[in-house]
């Protein structure tokens, strides 16, 4: 019963380290945070998401108010530039927009998405009604930092299960989650993307405990309706089905072989359930909401142009320099070091427009190879079975395939649009690798190791937090 | 733990050095985005500028210009129109980055609109940057001081930011007005607290989590 303490512990530190991300960031400075608010406000105000999914560029009257007042385009990629200081301003706005009507029937770019975490963030939104919008804003903030607190006990969890009995290497997991300044960054503004990581986390946790402990009708159906709520959390689930559809086959296939026709239908009643769950969504999107169901904007259809050839170019071009002879399709950088190892450990800011500086990526690249070489180092060592954590390893190189396709698409009508903050929901992957680093330890240096790298990842959050005073407040 | 303490003092001790790092401290600019070379400010012009916001506690100023030809960079700067505030600072520091920072004749008790006039005392001109602006609005250049001549309007207004001191200084003053910074970029007076609070959780949620016994454990 230890490790209730842990998690509890975990959870607090994740909860403060989110609640200082969410605010200290200016007002909708975070990724697509204004579009995502607007969702939320649609929700509480008008009751059902929004309808309008042309986006106009039009805000609720609220909204608008506090939007140009705090004068935030001004200072957005305007490294320069700083947000507004004058404490008389926010009581004139306080003022101004007060009595503003908060409802429109729209949300810019993001109406098209489904609703889950929308749901659950207008709750935030409805709970601080009684003031300002900005404090309403914080509140929706702080919904996406409870999800990521539940997302990182999870892992804590899910080390707990794959790399049995050793505490330190769970908690040194939840340390480098909780104390990883650029998901922090991220996911303590109003974005489904938190919902997305603590429902994988969620999944890899059924997983790991079904290969364990047996596939139960009740492990089963929590693989389903998880699943299920996944894709009414934000488009973005989509990318990660092919590796959920693996888990699935893993779960089949593991375990004693005359119990496979027994798992498989428990597997179907789990699918039967995610089904349900996406099918009273449509039926009451269409019937009750009376919105369209669609899974993707209208910007981003394709003009065509594909071809197998070109996206096994496109492919390779992503991991590794251009053949002679090939056409570039990425403009002069590589992507999976420029989008996705810059993007996930270097970058803050709406679109990655400030952070660390050129040398912090070499050191995260370093730290990674130690990370994979102590995994390699325990896996197979793992006194129980190593198949699962080689199982979400695969499923997490199925996820970057899926968005690597899905970015073709993209880059097809628009161009390579990747983004590291894509691989989020595979975060819990991070945690494994750095608890197997601590397991791969003597035991008793587990203890110092952990207190190590805990003063290694707070000085990485230190830093980011004052390049962030510094960006905005300085 | 130990290991993470001896961590957290060697990361406190850092901060203490960037704290106490001396650089230029802004209290506001005046919003202008610096888009263009908005006109020449000859040796011994003096260019004013209506309208200039400047918040309180600026006791100095710091103005995009660049050196358009050799000789030394040096300028004046006054208010006009701002009661007890008008009259000339000190010289200013040079140009440096893009920049010349000049020194007011006092800190500004409150936040005052004014014009603000800006005298080449160097022997190099200097090209001003800044962005585009209606007539009203414009930075107009008197050839010089004292020419009589009629002035010569820019096409827009040069970018002002507005400093603490003309001195370079250390953060160690400016701590204490980050919380109202922050609630005002955030709109929120809740946003400090989370911040703060928060910040003082992280560490000791991180510090009880390793306190805890672990030991025992084998895989």
């Amino acid at each position: 019963m230890r490790y209730r303490v842990d998690l509890l512990l975990v959870v607090a530190l994740t909860l403060a380290s989110g609640a200082c991300w969410a605010g200290i960031t200016p007002a909708f400075q975070k990724t697509d945070e204004t579009a995502h608010f607007a969702y939320v406000q649609a929700v509480a105000e008008l009751g059902h998401p929004p309808r309008q999914f042309v986006d106009t560029g039009l805000l609720s009257a609220e909204l608008t108010c506090w939007y140009n007042g705090l004068e935030i385009t001004r200072y957005r990629f305007f490294t320069e530039e700083r947000p507004p200081w004058a404490p008389p301003l926010r009581s004139s706005l306080d003022h101004t927009c007060k009595g503003l009507s908060p409802r429109y029937d729209g949300a810019m770019y993001q109406a098209f998405q489904p609703p889950a975490y929308y749901l659950l963030a207008a709750g935030g939104y409805k709970l601080a009604s009684a003031f300002a919008l900005p404090t309403r804003l914080l509140f929706a903030r702080m919904v996406s930092v409870i999800l990521i607190a539940i997302a990182v006990a999870l892992t804590y969890l899910l080390v707990l299960e794959l790399v049995p009995g050793s505490r330190w290497a769970a908690r040194a997991a939840a340390l480098a989650l909780a104390l990883q300044p650029i998901l922090m960054f991220k996911e303590s503004g109003v974005n489904p993307d938190a919902l997305d990581l603590t429902i994988m986390a969620a999944i890899a946790l059924v997983t790991a405990r079904a290969w364990r402990r047996g596939l139960s009708t009740s492990r089963a159906l929590a693989f389903g309706a998880l699943t299920g709520l996944g894709v009414l959390s934000k488009v973005n689930f989509l990318t990660l089905l092919p590796s959920i559809a693996l888990l699935a086959l893993a779960l089949w296939w593991a375990g004693d072989p005359s119990q496979r026709l027994l798992r498989a239908k428990r597997l179907a009643l789990g699918g039967v359930l995610a089904l349900a769950l996406f099918g009273l969504y449509a039926l009451v999107n269409h019937s009750l909401w009376h919105r369209g169901l669609t899974y993707r904007q209208a910007a981003l259809h394709s003009h065509g142009g594909g071809s197998i050839h070109r996206l096994l170019d496109f492919t390779w071009q992503f991991f590794l320099p251009r053949l002679p002879g090939t056409q570039p399709l990425f403009s002069g950088y590589l992507p999976v070091w420029h989008d996705l190892l810059e993007g996930i450990t270097t970058r803050l800011g709406w679109w990655n427009d400030y952070g660390f500086d050129r040398w912090a990526p070499v050191l995260v690249a370093i730290g990674v190879a130690l990370a994979i070489a102590a995994a390699c180092y325990v896996w197979p060592r793992a006194r129980r079975r190593p198949w699962p954590a080689l199982i979400v390893a695969a499923a997490a190189i199925l996820f970057l395939v899926s968005l690597i396709l899905a970015d073709y698409q993209y880059s097809l009508a628009n161009g390579d649009e990747f983004e590291g903050r894509y691989i989020v929901a595979a975060m819990p992957l991070w945690g494994l690798l750095v608890g197997c680093a601590v397991a791969a330890a003597r035991p008793r240096w587990r203890g110092i190791l952990t207190g190590l790298l805990a003063a290694l990842f707070l000085a990485h959050t230190v830093i980011a937090l004052t390049t962030t005073i510094n960006r905005f407040y300085l | 733990m130990l290991a993470f303490a001896a961590g957290v003092i060697v990361i406190a001790g850092v901060l203490a050095v960037v704290l106490s790092r001396r650089s230029w401290r802004r209290v506001g600019d005046d919003g202008t985005p610096v888009q263009l070379v908005i006109g020449d400010l000859p040796s011994g012009a003096l260019g004013c500028q209506p309208h200039e916001p400047l918040p309180a506690g600026t006791h100095a100023v710091r103005i995009r210009a660049t050196a358009a030809g050799p000789g030394s960079v040096s300028v004046r700067v006054e208010l006009r129109a701002a009661g007890r505030y008008s009259g000339t600072g000190a010289v200013g520091a040079g140009a440096s980055g893009g920049t010349v920072v000049a020194a007011l004749p006092h800190p500004l008790a409150a936040a005052v609109v004014a014009s603000l006039c800006v005298w080449n005392t160097g022997a190099a001109g200097l090209a001003l940057a800044g962005a585009g602006a209606g007539p009203a609005d414009q930075l107009t250049i008197t050839a010089s001081a004292a020419s009589g001549k009629p002035a010569v309007a820019t096409v827009g207004r040069v970018r002002i930011e507005d400093l603490i001191s003309s001195r370079r200084v250390s953060l160690w003053p400016i701590l204490g007005r980050l919380p109202e910074r922050i609630a005002t970029a955030t709109g929120s007076l809740l946003a400090p607290w989370l911040f703060v609070v928060g910040l003082i959780g992280m560490i000791l949620a991180s510090a009880a989590l390793l306190r805890a016994s672990g030991d025992g454990d084998e895989i």
